[in-house]
């Protein structure tokens, strides 16, 4: 499954980035946009597979945290949040130009004893 | 208040006799309520701390920790959702199909409608498809998952 392989993808990219740590590690946050194409869910029931395989990594808290969509009004140079999927402006405006909600990333690290 | 954070393995039922004790709420997503382990503070600032092996799912109401003097009740968060209403059941077939090949969890409401958490891909696939999907704030009950489809990653 396409989720599994994004999970274990995050914990070997963990493994190189702290070599030292890892063993230490308590928590993994990651951000998921509302237009990653990745709900919270299918990462979440992917970890739960995960560590089933890997009963190393169960002591690990993996909380995903859902991002917004942000879009981009050209007319008044502003940012504006995608409310209920509507891609437009409080001045009226519509705009595709997403700044945010596209990500799919791990965002905060956190380890035992520090 | 006490300092250390208060292990839950399991929740003690639901609709248990509190009496006069404080109440205080553990709030989580929807999409946290099967995790087995999870580090977060109660809105009375006890932190508490999910371990649970056992891979069940908590519900909205569920009590995790009784006392003498207070209760810790856990609270499913509202979500944006993708609310359909289907016209029959063949309908509902095809619905869940469009949805289950994405792998998310389809709810099922007792008015009969199908729920689905809000993303961005879902809600165009839906609209592209000719469904008519409405955008509602909804809490999403494990209890009414449904579980024919391939939820489970
Ligand atoms: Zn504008």
């Amino acid at each position: 499954m396409h989720e599994i392989s994004i999970v274990r993808n995050v914990f070997d990219t963990l493994q190189e980035t702290y070599p030292d740590k890892f063993e230490r590690i308590s928590k993994v946050q990651m951000e998921a946009g509302l237009l990653s194409n990745i709900q919270p869910i299918l990462i979440q029931n992917a970890f739960e597979a995960l560590i089933v395989e890997e009963p190393g990594l169960a002591d690990i808290e993996l909380e995903v945290v859902q991002l917004p969509i942000i879009a981009h009004c050209e007319a008044c140079e502003k940012d504006f949040e995608v409310v209920r999927h509507k891609f437009v402006c409080t001045c009226g405006t519509p705009s595709r130009k997403i700044v945010q909600g596209e990500e799919l990333q791990i965002s905060k690290v956190e380890f035992i004893g520090n | 208040m006490l300092s250390e954070p208060i292990e839950v393995t399991h929740a003690l039922g639901k609709d248990l006799d509190t009496g006069q004790r404080n109440v205080d709420v553990l709030e989580v997503e929807w999409h946290e309520t099967a995790k087995s382990r999870m580090r977060r503070k109660t809105k009375g600032g006890q932190e508490v701390l999910i371990n649970r092996t056992d891979r069940g799912s908590f519900q909205d109401g569920d009590i995790l920790y009784l006392s003498d003097k207070r209760v810790i009740m856990l609270r499913i968060k509202s979500c944006d959702c993708i609310v359909l209403r289907p016209a029959s059941l063949q309908e509902v077939g095809t619905i869940c199909f469009e949805i289950g090949n994405k792998h998310v969890p389809i709810f099922m409401t007792e008015q009969e409608e199908v729920c689905v958490a809000y993303d961005g891909y879902l809600y165009q696939m839906l609209l592209s498809g000719g469904f008519a999907p409405a955008i509602e704030e909804r809490v999403l009950h494990p209890f009414q998952m449904v579980k024919a489809y391939g939820n489970m990653a």
